[in-house]
């Protein structure tokens, strides 16, 4: 059954509301998203007390859903450009900085007129202090609405079924 | 006499405790299954996660079972197989397995708080600083014993070039190390399934050991072990943990695993007979039975670190109280069987030789023979997972050690600060300090290590029984315990002192370790008395 981007974002905050700290209409380095999850999770030992931290890391998730109209190659490329850009403002460097996911979906009324393999190719890691600072990675999730298929670069592909424009039966 | 006997006892005194006596402090400590644990009011999905019984037991008993319960039994039998046995017995049923159970239950009534915290509400802020120095120098101990026995079990003798197990296992732990940062890599960044990425995982695991069995290439000296293992460890607990310790740590737990089913099927199967002496003497090799046999058999009969390091996290994950013996109880009675199959490996030759891991891996690997092993690839099986446990012991105890460092220096001037509350620089000088006694090798160094570690247990049996008292429930089943551990441990320390100090050959350096522990041990339990009298009047207690 395919659904309408309404349908849609009202599915996704059901599905990410439970990990996530959602937002709605949010502004990011100037381009507006109909809806913006961010998810931090901090995992360690501790010795005597809660306070007495022997280890620890951090993982966090960002999911940056952006519903358009039409996506033409010359947009994909700016979004892309825009991407890297992001990265550099949402990871937030410590030392108990494990990774950072940017989960990038855009939500396509229409259907897809930009070329699939830039959407499959396109790949962004950034890797910190030769990992010991931990890492960052892009995942891009386009969703065609009117065929209901999603399409992912390779590092997308582990989170495709969370973005899935399907109710649950 | 048939060994299985030994073991078919204990499954059975164990099992018969399990019931009637864990049920009677069921009863009388009023652990209540109606009533909601801290993982259910303080449900975070994170720390406070209700799990079930059964996949709770297997965490628990990984994090408590590590290369104690078999060193332990092993350096113990010195004094005979019987009383080492009957300890092993006793301690596990009342002693140790009523210090877990009522640790972890103190812990659920505290909202989850760890043992090690409930100590520091009874012994006061000055009272934890003493604790810590405690602690500190008890982490060197264990960082040194630890290194030494893995170093010791690793190192080729030139003398004895046929004698390849030690390079072997060497080899083999080598290849798992890469192995558990490539495991984790492709986990974390490749994205691989899990399920998959574990049996290929195990696959390669088992594929290091038959490498290093056919191509023992790191034929190394003791002293060029004791180097590397100190700078693993430091490097270990300096990196970012999930790059080699949470990986190593996952796979680790299937060779644990893969032992203990290898290790019972093949006693089952070959059913050895014990030709050790029952009873040795009082006094063996300049130690006396009491108090050293109950110092030296430390986790299989009981552990103070049993309740530091693992009530913390399962009390905040159990579903309902009553789960609280299966898991706190239960563990230990399962850590017990594992101390009886040691001591097993040990008595069924008239005298063994070598390190605790090469007895140890020697007899489980020809009990394993029975259904087919090769003799040489289970004793590189065997001591490979030893040394894996001992590993894990000594990443976390250096991990901890170098937290109470950094924490001394917490409130001192900014330069000072900025140095010694460095982790580096923290790191650095406790594997320093701990290499400066490691020299003395694993012999010297455990009866003081097992002396401070029991004493961690007394301190924790004496919390629990102040709180049990001030709910004017019964504490008899922890207040007897607690003495006759402190009562151990105390006499333990000034014979070493004595042997130390005051001998023909004194060693100083020891002699000083065990009388700064002594101090700080009379110190604490000043401390926690005077602070426990308080607590008990106090009206503001956890029910």
């Amino acid at each position: 059954m395919n659904i309408d981007q309404e349908k849609y974002l009202e599915l996704m905050e059901s599905r990410l509301q439970t990990y996530f700290e959602i937002e709605k209409d949010k502004m990011l380095e100037g381009e507006k998203f109909n809806l913006y999850g961010k998810y931090h999770m901090i995992l360690g030992r501790t010795f005597l007390s809660k306070k007495d931290i022997i280890d620890k890391f951090e993982t966090n998730e960002h999911v940056m859903i952006k519903c358009i109209d039409n996506l033409t190659q010359d947009d994909l490329e700016r979004y892309l450009a825009y991407l890297s850009d992001l990265s550099k403002k949402l990871v937030n460097l410590n030392k108990y900085h494990k990774s950072t996911y940017l989960n990038f979906v855009l939500v396509i009324r229409h259907n897809l007129q930009c070329d699939l393999s830039t959407i499959k190719k396109y790949k962004y890691e950034k890797i910190f202090g030769f990992y010991l600072k931990g890492f960052c990675e892009v995942r891009l999730v386009v969703i065609e609405l009117p065929t209901g298929k999603v399409f992912t670069n390779r590092d997308g592909k582990c989170v495709r079924k969370a973005y899935m424009p399907f109710y649950k039966k | 006499m048939n060994s299985l006997v030994l073991l078919f006892i204990a499954v059975i005194l164990f099992l018969g405790a399990y019931i009637g006596y864990g049920g009677w402090l069921v009863k009388k400590w009023g652990i209540d299954s109606k009533r909601k644990t801290p993982s259910e009011t303080k449900f975070d999905n994170v720390d406070y996660v209700p799990t079930d019984a059964k996949v709770l037991l297997g965490h628990h008993f990984s994090s408590i079972a590590g290369a104690g319960p078999i060193t332990g039994p092993i350096l113990a039998s010195i004094f005979g197989w019987l009383p080492v046995y009957l300890w092993i017995l006793v301690g596990s049923v009342f002693i140790g397995g009523v210090h877990d159970f009522g640790a972890l239950f103190a812990s659920i009534r505290h909202d989850g708080k760890s043992i090690g915290e409930i100590i520091r509400i009874n012994i006061g802020r000055r009272g934890k600083i003493v604790f810590n120095f405690f602690a500190y120098a008890t982490l060197i101990l264990v960082v040194a014993a630890f290194t030494s026995i893995c170093a010791s079990t690793f190192a080729f003798d030139a003398t004895v070039p046929e004698k390849l197990i030690g390079a072997q296992a060497g080899t083999a732990s080598v290849l798992f190390i890469i192995l558990a940062v490539l495991f984790g890599f492709f986990v974390y960044r490749k994205h691989a399934n899990l399920g998959i990425a574990t049996i290929i995982g195990v696959v390669l695991l088992f594929l290091c050991i038959f490498v290093g069995y056919k191509f023992p290439i790191l034929k190394l000296s003791q002293n060029a072990w004791n180097i590397i293992l100190m700078i693993y460890i430091a490097v270990a607990s300096i990196l970012p943990v999930w790059i080699l310790l949470q990986p190593r740590d996952y796979l680790c737990s299937f060779l644990l695993y893969a032992m203990l089913a290898g290790g019972v099927i093949g006693l089952l199967l070959y059913r050895p007979t014990i030709v050790a002496p029952a009873y040795a003497g009082f006094e063996v090799g300049g130690q006396t039975l009491f108090p050293f046999l109950f110092v030296t058999v430390a986790c299989g009969a009981i552990s103070g670190f049993h309740s530091l390091v693992s009530s913390g996290t399962t009390s905040k994950q159990i579903k309902s109280e009553k789960d609280a013996r299966l898991i706190g109880y239960g563990s230990m009675l399962i850590e017990g069987i594992v101390a009886v199959i040691a001591l097993i490996t040990v008595c069924y030759v008239a005298k063994a030789e070598g390190t605790p891991t090469a007895i140890f891996a020697a007899g489980l690997s020809e009990f394993m023979s029975k259904f087919g092993l090769s003799v040489e690839i289970g004793q590189v099986f065997v001591t490979l997972a030893f040394s894996a446990f001992a590993l894990t012991s000594l990443d976390t105890a250096t991990r901890i050690g170098r937290y109470i460092f950094q924490e001394m220096f917490d409130e001192a001037s900014e330069p000072v600060k900025k140095v010694f509350a460095n982790p580096v620089t923290a790191t650095v000088i406790t594997v320093g300090l701990s290499t400066g006694i490691i020299g003395y090798g694993y012999t010297k160094i455990w009866p003081v290590f097992g002396a401070a570690n029991q004493l961690l247990g007394a301190l924790a049996l004496l919390a629990i029984t102040s709180w049990l008292a001030n709910l004017k429930r019964q504490s008899i089943m922890t207040a007897i315990p607690m003495v006759f551990m402190f009562a151990v441990t105390v006499a333990a320390l000034i014979l070493l002192i004595k042997q130390y100090v005051f001998s023909a050959e004194p060693n100083y350096i020891l002699g000083v370790i065990a009388i700064i522990l002594f101090a700080l041990a009379i110190w604490i339990i000043i401390e926690a008395i005077l602070k426990a009298t308080k607590y008990t009047e106090s009206s503001n207690v956890k029910m």
